[in-house]
C-alpha cells in the first residue's frame, strides 16, 4: 500500500508535470484538488488520463462514489487495490 | 413537452409532477423560487454564485421575480466577488432554501417577467481584463427557443441533460441550465468534473455539454455500451481537433455536435462532427455575413442590437453556413510582413504528421507542434531538427517565407485553459528555460542513449594536403556539445567546430595551439548532426596562421582561422 501511494504520488508529478514539488512533498492524506495540493479540473482530467493509462481503473457502478476516490493519494491507492483485488 | 419562454415559464407553468432536476419537480422548483423570491425581494442586484445548477436556476429566477438584476460573475474567486459586490450587488448562491421554510415561509406570485431584464456577464477581453457584457432575459430565452429548434429533433423530449462544464457561463447557462428549463427536460444539477463518473450518470437518448478540454482527455475510456449512449454530445469553446472527435464519436457512439458563439452573441451556429471539417450552420433566426474586411457578422434577435461583429474571420459557404479562419486580432507582423497566426496554425494542421498546432511570435515565428501518429514515426527517426526543417518546406508551399516558423516545439498536448481556449502565455512559457525542455525533448527523441556519450567527431578517413590535412569526420548526434545550445535544433555549435579544428590540427599536424586565439571565422551553413563532413587543416608557418574549412560535399559549411603561436619555430 505504502508502495502504491509512493508510485501515484510520482505519477502526479510526472503526469502532471508538476514543478517546484517533489513526490515525498504530496501527503497522502492532503487532498489533491482545490484547497490541499491545490490541483484544478484540467489536472483532474489529466490524472484520469494518467491513471486509466497505468492501471486499468475502470468505472462501471453507478453508486461507486468516485469523486471519493480521488480525495487523496490514500482514497487512489485503496480505490486502485480494490480493483486489482477483483 | 412544449416550450415555455423562461419569462413566463413559472406564470404559465407546467404539471406539478414535471421533472425539472435530479428528482425535483415542477411543484418543488415553483415553490423554491416563490419562496427565495420573496425572500429576496427588494435587491436591486444579485450576483449569481450558486455551484450547484438546480439552485442556479432557483437563484436566477428568484432574482428575476424579484425584480433584480443579474449579474453573473466570470469566476467564483473571493476577489472577483469583492470587486463585483462593491456597488451593493448581493451574492446569491449557499443561502438559497427550500421554499416554504423558514420564518413567514412567504410565497411571491410568480407573475411574467419583463423581457427586457439586464442580466450581466463577463467575457475575457483581448487585453486579458474582464469584459462587461449586458444580454437581456429576452435575448436569452429566444437564444434558448433557437437551441430547440436545432436540438428538439437530435434530444428527445424527455432527454436527460449533464455537463461536465459550469453554468456560469453563456454556453453553460444556455445549454445545460436554460434550454433544459424552457424545453421541459430534466438537467443534473452536479457537473461532472472526472470522465470517471460521466458513464454510469448517462443513459440512452441523454445529452452531455462538455468542452474540447474535456473531450481532448478521454483517453482510456471504453465505449459506452448502447444503454448508456447519449442522443447528443454538445462541446463549445473552441474547435474540436479532429483526432478528439473522432475519439469522441467512438467513445459516446455518436458524433460531437459544436456548438459556436460568444458571450456577445450567446450560440449562433452549430455543426455535426460526423467526419471531416464541415461549415458551421446558423440556428434558425440567425443570418451569418462576411464583413469587407473579412469578419463574421452576426444577425439575430438574441443579439444586443441585433447584429454584432466579431473579431472572428469567415469564408461564406453556401447555404448561410460559415468557415472559421481564425481572428482578426491574431495578425502578427514578422519581418515586416503581415502574418495571419490562425493561417499558419490552420495550414500545419493539414499536414498529415500533425495533429494540431499553435503558432505565435517571440520576435521570431514560433509554433507548437502536436505531432499525428505517423508524425511522431517521423520525429523520432529524423529528430527535432529535421522534422521542424520538413515542416517548414511543406508550409513553404502555401506561406510566404515570413509565415515559417523558425522555432519548433513539438508536445503530446497543446497547454490549454478552462474550456480548451488556449492562453498565450502558456504556450510561449514552452519556449522559455530552452535549456531544460530541450532537454526533455532529446529524451524523447532518442529514448535509449547508451554508453558515455562522446565529445569528438569520428574520423572517418585521413588524406593529406600539400599544406596539411583533410578529414572526414562523422558528427554523431549524441555529442555533449550540442545539449542545449539551439533549442529544439540540434545543431553542430561553432565553438565546438572550432574546438575541433584545434584539436585536430594539434593531433595531426603536430601543432601545440592551447587557445584558438586571433580567431576569424565565418558559418556559412548551418552543420546539422548525424551528418559526415570533410575537414580541410592548413598550416601556413610564414603566416603564423592555421585555416580550417567545414564542408558538406561542395557546400562550405563554416571556414577560418586561428594563430598559430607559441610553437617552436
Amino acid at each position: 500500500m505504502e508502495k502504491l501511494e509512493r508510485e501515484l504520488k510520482v505519477l502526479i508529478v510526472d503526469a502532471l508535470k508538476l514543478e517546484d514539488i517533489a513526490p515525498e512533498d504530496i501527503d497522502s492524506e492532503e487532498p489533491l484538488f482545490n484547497d490541499g495540493l491545490g490541483l484544478d479540473s484540467i489536472d483532474a482530467l489529466e490524472l484520469g488520463v494518467a491513471l486509466r493509462k497505468t492501471y486499468g481503473i475502470k468505472i462501471e457502478s453507478v453508486t461507486d462514489d468516485v469523486k471519493q476516490h480521488f480525495a487523496n493519494v490514500r482514497s487512489l491507492a485503496r480505490f486502485i487495490q480494490s480493483q486489482h483485488a477483483e | 413537452m412544449t416550450a415555455i419562454p423562461l419569462s413566463r415559464l413559472l406564470a404559465v407553468g407546467r404539471p406539478d409532477d414535471a421533472p425539472v432536476a435530479d428528482g425535483v419537480t415542477f411543484a418543488r422548483f415553483r415553490a423554491d423560487v416563490a419562496g427565495n423570491a420573496a425572500r429576496l425581494k427588494g435587491c436591486r442586484r444579485g450576483l449569481l454564485v450558486a455551484a450547484d445548477a438546480y439552485w442556479g436556476a432557483v437563484g436566477l429566477l428568484a432574482l428575476l421575480h424579484a425584480g433584480a438584476e443579474v449579474t453573473i460573475p466570470p469566476n467564483a474567486q473571493p476577489g472577483t466577488l469583492t470587486a463585483l459586490t462593491a456597488d451593493g450587488a448581493v451574492p446569491v448562491g449557499g443561502d438559497l432554501r427550500p421554499g416554504g421554510e423558514g420564518p413567514g415561509g412567504e410565497e411571491m406570485a410568480l407573475t411574467p417577467l419583463d423581457p427586457e431584464t439586464p442580466l450581466t456577464f463577463f467575457t475575457s477581453g483581448s487585453t486579458g481584463e474582464p469584459k462587461r457584457v449586458v444580454r437581456t432575459l429576452g435575448m436569452l430565452e429566444a437564444e434558448a427557443l433557437a437551441t430547440e429548434a436545432v436540438l428538439g429533433r437530435l434530444a428527445g423530449p424527455t432527454a436527460r441533460v449533464h455537463a461536465t462544464v459550469p453554468h456560469q457561463h453563456v454556453y453553460g447557462l444556455n445549454f445545460r441550465l436554460l434550454w433544459p428549463l424552457v424545453t421541459g427536460r430534466p438537467f443534473a444539477s452536479t457537473m461532472h468534473e472526472l470522465w470517471e463518473t460521466v458513464p454510469a450518470a448517462l443513459d440512452a437518448g441523454s445529452v452531455l455539454v462538455t468542452s474540447p478540454a474535456h473531450l481532448t482527455r478521454l483517453s482510456g475510456i471504453a465505449p459506452l455500451p448502447p444503454s448508456r449512449r447519449p442522443a447528443l454530445v454538445l462541446s463549445a469553446g473552441a474547435p474540436l481537433p479532429e483526432p478528439a472527435a473522432r475519439e469522441a464519436a467512438a467513445v459516446f457512439g455518436t458524433a460531437v455536435t459544436e456548438i459556436f458563439g460568444s458571450t456577445e452573441t450567446g450560440a449562433i451556429a452549430h455543426r455535426h462532427r460526423e467526419g471531416g471539417d464541415p461549415p458551421w450552420r446558423p440556428l434558425p433566426g440567425v443570418v451569418a455575413g462576411r464583413t469587407p474586411e473579412g469578419r463574421l457578422r452576426v444577425g439575430a434577435t438574441h443579439v444586443e442590437g441585433r447584429e454584432h461583429v466579431g473579431s472572428d474571420l469567415v469564408e461564406m459557404a453556401g447555404d448561410g453556413g460559415f468557415r472559421l479562419l481564425g481572428r482578426a486580432d491574431r495578425i502578427a507582423k514578422v519581418e515586416g510582413k503581415r502574418v495571419s497566426l490562425p493561417e499558419v496554425e490552420a495550414q500545419l494542421r493539414r499536414s498529415p504528421l500533425v495533429a494540431d498546432a499553435a503558432v505565435l511570435t517571440l520576435e521570431q515565428l514560433c509554433a507548437v507542434v502536436v505531432p499525428s501518429a505517423e508524425g511522431a514515426a517521423r520525429l523520432e527517426e529524423i529528430g527535432a531538427f529535421r522534422f521542424g526543417r520538413s515542416l517548414r518546406r511543406e508550409l513553404s508551399a502555401v506561406l510566404e517565407p515570413a509565415g515559417l516558423p523558425r522555432r519548433w516545439r513539438f508536445v503530446n498536448r497543446l497547454p490549454d485553459g478552462a474550456l480548451g481556449k488556449r492562453r498565450h502565455a502558456d504556450i510561449a512559457a514552452l519556449f522559455e528555460e530552452a535549456t531544460l525542455s530541450e532537454a526533455a525533448l532529446s529524451e524523447a527523441v532518442l529514448p535509449e542513449m547508451a554508453g558515455p556519450r562522446s565529445t569528438a567527431p569520428d574520423v572517418r578517413a585521413v588524406r593529406s594536403l600539400a599544406d596539411g590535412v583533410e578529414l572526414d569526420l562523422f558528427i554523431p548526434g549524441n555529442l555533449v556539445q550540442l545539449d542545449g545550445h539551439f533549442p529544439g535544433m540540434p545543431i553542430v555549435p561553432g565553438v565546438a567546430q572550432i574546438d575541433w579544428a584545434v584539436m585536430f590540427a594539434n593531433t595531426h599536424l603536430g601543432l601545440g595551439i592551447e587557445a584558438a586565439q586571433a580567431l576569424q571565422v565565418k558559418f556559412r551553413r548551418v552543420t546539422v548532426p548525424d551528418t559526415l563532413v570533410t575537414l580541410a587543416l592548413r598550416h601556413a608557418p610564414a603566416r603564423r596562421r592555421l585555416s580550417f574549412e567545414y564542408r558538406c560535399g561542395d557546400e562550405t559549411l563554416s571556414s577560418g582561422s586561428i594563430g598559430v603561436e607559441g610553437i617552436a619555430p
